[in-house]
């Protein structure tokens, strides 16, 4: 892999990028992702 | 009537959860006594941040006898070397043999008679496979807190170096063309890409993700098709993109064949062989089962009937031999039970898995370069509680279905830290649910793909130090540690 073939690979746009570190996003994020976790967890229990 | 005697080999996550439920189940029905040749219990996932000088080995690691003096199990500092499930001629009760570790009585061997024994060994890190491999060698691990520190060590050295002007080759990766544990290697390429960041030195820095997969984010469960931004995502596209995003290089389908000083020959699947300068490696070793030499009652080895070649011990798996396409989800066990003396159980890595979950692949030449199937945290804790509970059963005489955890049943959340730190971390959070692809019961992607996603965001490192927290909290039993699950 070279940086030359970057452009055949997925990349993030800037809003992407921004909103992964957008504390309130992220918090929000945070609390879906345990839920979803949670839900997966008691799942396999 | 006699307390029965529950001795469980291995005080890792699996072990460690074994005794703690068997206790809480058992009460002062059972006498539980825990084997294991360390002092202290290591939270071995938090050992990648130890790697990049982002937590200590204090931070890792804790004392193990006064939890279990508190919880009234006994613990044994010693490893586990032979097996006798039918006792003797002259005395048919089932015993090990172990050999003591601590400082008074090393290297000491006695008996230890059981009623029910849970194999938690985990895995021997086995760096003989690949020459110049390993810590004696030319090249560093994260297995162990120990070895993640001496890593750590050895990269602030080198990123003085890279302040001064010098430019770097880093490598991270798989040492074998079986290894398995991908997700740690991957997470660890990050953590270093973020170090380096973070030292303002990346561009002096050569970093080079070096792996068995055949596809970036096989993680060595034949890659995970998850949902992510509203599309049925392969789990290559997501890898792919991070590294791509973050220039890391990859070398795929890799089997490291011989490490010196300064190089590092690998075969790749299409037969060719290569080399590889480097100034700093990682790479994780294949693992193996510890052996616990096995006997009869008339004194004859038995070794290869409880044990697969590769050391892990057999259970209620079906070890027939099949072709990738006719595996299924009922091969993998669900009871972790031995077919031939159901008074003995292996969990964790410990286990002998039916076969790998990632497609086998061969070069011409004949070496294998798959990644064997990983066993992690979540499923390898909640096979210790369920056996736990069925051992606890079978002891109080309830009538209860054992309880079962096949992986073709279980899901895991695995999230790969980038980086450490509340306002500058984050992560790739996945679940998949179940491990093993089930074709069955979910025709298109072999998963349930509500409950299998993928997520890059802060948030994820949020998680996982929370993780960190509760499941230290919980393997040291402090109050309602129960209420936390696996
Ligand atoms: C660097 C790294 C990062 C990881 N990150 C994650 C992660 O983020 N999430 C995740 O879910 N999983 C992760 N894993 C995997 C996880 O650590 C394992 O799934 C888990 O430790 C397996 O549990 P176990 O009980 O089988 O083995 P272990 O936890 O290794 O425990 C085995 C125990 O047995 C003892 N023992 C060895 N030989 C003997 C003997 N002969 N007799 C008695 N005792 C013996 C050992 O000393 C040890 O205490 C990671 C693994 C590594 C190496």
């Amino acid at each position: 892999m070279t940086t030359k073939e970057k452009k055949y690979y997925l990349r993030p746009n800037k809003s992407t990028v921004f909103m992964r570190s957008f504390i309130p996003w992220q918090i929000y994020r945070f609390i879906v992702i345990n839920i979803k976790m949670l839900k997966m967890m008691f799942k396999s229990h | 009537m006699e307390r029965k005697k529950i001795v469980i080999l291995g005080a890792g996550v699996s072990g460690h959860t074994a005794a703690l439920y068997a206790k809480k189940y058992l009460k002062d029905k059972a006498d539980i006594t825990v084997v294991s040749p360390e002092k202290d219990y290591n939270w071995i996932p938090s050992n990648i941040w130890v790697g990049v000088n982002q937590m200590s080995e204090s931070d890792v690691l804790f004392p193990l006898l006064p939890v279990y003096k508190k919880e009234e199990i006994n613990f044994i500092r010693g490893k586990g070397i032979e097996l006798y499930p039918e006792g003797t001629k002259d005395n048919q009760k089932s015993f090990i043999i172990y050999e003591a570790t601590d400082e008074k009585s090393k290297g000491e061997k006695n008996n230890l008679y059981y009623d029910y024994l849970i194999n938690a060994t985990g895995p021997k890190l086995n760096f003989g496979a690949t020459k110049g491999l390993g810590p004696d060698f030319h090249t560093y691990s994260v297995c162990t807190a120990n070895h993640a520190t001496h890593a750590g060590a050895k990269l602030k050295s080198h990123i003085e170096e890279m302040k001064k002007g010098k430019k770097l080759t880093l490598v991270i990766g798989m040492g074998h063309g079986t290894c398995t544990c991908e997700g740690a290697a991957f997470e660890y390429v990050f953590n270093v890409d973020t170090e380096l960041r973070r030292n303002n030195v990346r561009d002096n820095a050569r970093l080079i993700y070096l792996s068995n997969e055949a596809e970036l984010g096989d993680f060595g469960v034949d890659g995970i098709q998850l949902e992510m931004a509203g599309y049925i995502t392969p789990s290559n596209i997501m890898a792919e993109s991070l590294f791509t995003e973050q220039n890391i290089e990859w070398i795929l389908g890799a089997h490291v064949k011989n490490i010196t000083e300064t190089q590092i020959e690998y075969e790749s699947l299409d037969g060719s062989t290569s080399t590889l300068n480097y100034d700093f490696a990682m790479l994780l070793p294949p693992f193996q089962g510890h052996l616990l030499k096995t006997f009869n009652k008339d004194g004859v080895e038995i070794s290869e009937q409880i044990f697969t070649p590769n050391q892990f011990m057999k259970v209620d798996a079906d070890y027939s031999a099949k072709k990738y396409q006719d595996w299924k989800a009922s091969d993998w066990p669900k009871y972790y039970q031995n077919p031939t003396y159901k008074n003995l159980f292996a969990v964790g890595i410990a286990f002998a898995p039916p076969h790998q979950i990632s497609e086998p692949r061969k070069t011409i030449n004949g070496t294998v370069i798959t990644p064997s199937p990983p066993r992690t945290g979540m499923p390898s804790a909640i096979m210790g509680r369920i056996v736990a509970r069925n051992i606890a059963d079978q002891i109080l005489g309830n009538n209860n279905p054992p309880r079962s955890a096949s992986m073709a049943e279980l899901g895991a959340a695995c999230i790969a830290s980038i980086g450490a730190g509340f306002t500058k971390g984050s992560a790739v959070s996945i679940t998949m649910n179940p491990i093993v692809p089930n074709f069955e019961k979910y025709p298109e992607t072999g998963r349930d793909i509500k409950s299998t996603f993928g997520e890059i965001g802060r948030a994820g490192h949020w998680i996982k130090r929370l993780l960190h927290t509760l499941f230290i909290y919980k393997a040291k039993a402090k109050l309602f540690w129960w209420i936390i699950p696996e």
